[in-house]
């Protein structure tokens, strides 16, 4: 399947692999769309060097699932969380507070929500605690963060959200963020940063 | 089995095995079922020495690592909510302190040579804690 950016998606038939020179191994995919399911009609060729294909997938059409795939044995980067228990998140929670107010003098509750039961779902909730532990104290690093901090919130809260949010609700932060899902993004410490700074 | 082996083992069971269940009980707050084969730690030829290896082997690095998770109230309703079972058991032979514990279902089981590798409580204590933290 392959989607333009006009936004239709078009099947690709490859139908001849041929070196150019200088250009390397080309293969060339002819394009057909739903209208014209035979491919009659369509002059639009895709050109693709090789070396730019990672992987193929087979798919088994009707099913819709992959049965195969033929790489390049070029891993596919997909992070892996180390399992964990909920009571190393609830002490990652504990230590964030203590921390803060070792460090600035600040009494925070760190609240979450109902923690799940799979290990890596956990282990994901455990580092995304940590980076969030480690922005917070760079944000309060200077007084006048600490001043604004102390004044607006007692409370941080996770929030599960398929959407990066950080939002201030009564004397409350939020951070909606896809904490347990696996296979999302981490949180981009800059980012976050300048999140909390805007609601301070 | 001898009658001398024996009576080590009834020895164990009624001195210090209790006492070391009765700290561990009273560490974690609650009364937790153990699941000691006995038989399996008897297995060796080393009855002169089963009356500390027993201890360093099973119940030092337990009473460590459970000291650690216990020392505050989260700790304890943690082990309360997840922990209702320990077996302790000599069956694969195993003197390596990273497969010695597994958790699963609530379950804690303890599988170590019940003589082999006494003396390194401290690398059991820390595996241990590793396992239980990850588990509960």
């Amino acid at each position: 399947m392959i989607k333009s950016k006009s936004g239709s998606n078009l099947k690709g038939i490859p139908f001849k692999i041929d070196d150019l020179s200088g250009e390397g191994t080309i293969l060339y995919l002819k394009l057909i769309d739903d209208y014209n399911s035979n491919g009659i009609g369509i002059s639009n060729i895709l050109h693709i060097n090789l070396e730019m294909v990672e992987y193929v997938e087979f798919m088994d059409t009707n099913e819709e699932v992959i049965i195969d795939i033929l790489s390049k044995r070029v891993p596919i980067k997909t992070k892996v969380y180390d399992k964990s228990g909920k009571f190393q998140v609830r002490k990652a929670f504990k230590e964030f507070e203590n921390t803060i107010y070792k460090q600035c003098k600040i009494e925070v509750c760190v609240q979450g929500f109902e923690l799940p039961e799979d290990g890596q779902q956990l282990g994901r909730l455990l580092q995304l605690t940590g980076t969030i532990h480690r922005v917070v104290l760079d944000v309060l690093e200077s007084e006048d963060a600490q001043e604004s901090w102390s004044s607006l919130f007692k409370e941080v809260e996770f929030v599960e959200s398929s959407k990066f949010e950080v939002i201030k609700k009564e004397m409350t932060l939020l951070i909606h963020f896809p904490f347990t899902d696996v296979k999302a993004e981490e949180i981009p410490d800059e980012l976050l940063k300048s999140l909390i700074l805007k609601v301070l | 089995m001898g009658l001398a082996e024996r009576r080590i083992i009834k020895e164990f069971q009624e001195g210090a095995y209790k006492n070391l269940v009765s700290e561990i009980n009273q560490l974690i707050g609650f009364n937790i079922e153990f699941d000691v084969d006995w038989n399996s730690l008897m297995s060796n030829e080393y009855s002169d020495i089963w009356d500390t290896t027993f201890s360093k082997v099973y119940f030092q690095p337990l009473l460590g690592a459970l000291k650690s998770i216990a020392e505050d109230d989260m700790g304890k309703e943690a082990l309360k909510d997840s922990l209702h079972k320990i077996v302790i058991k000599d069956e694969s032979d195993n003197s390596s302190a990273r497969n010695t514990y597994k958790f699963e279902n609530g379950v804690l089981v303890i599988d170590h040579s019940s003589y082999m590798n006494a003396d390194f409580v401290e690398e059991r204590t820390g595996a241990l804690t590793e396992v239980l933290e990850k588990n509960l």
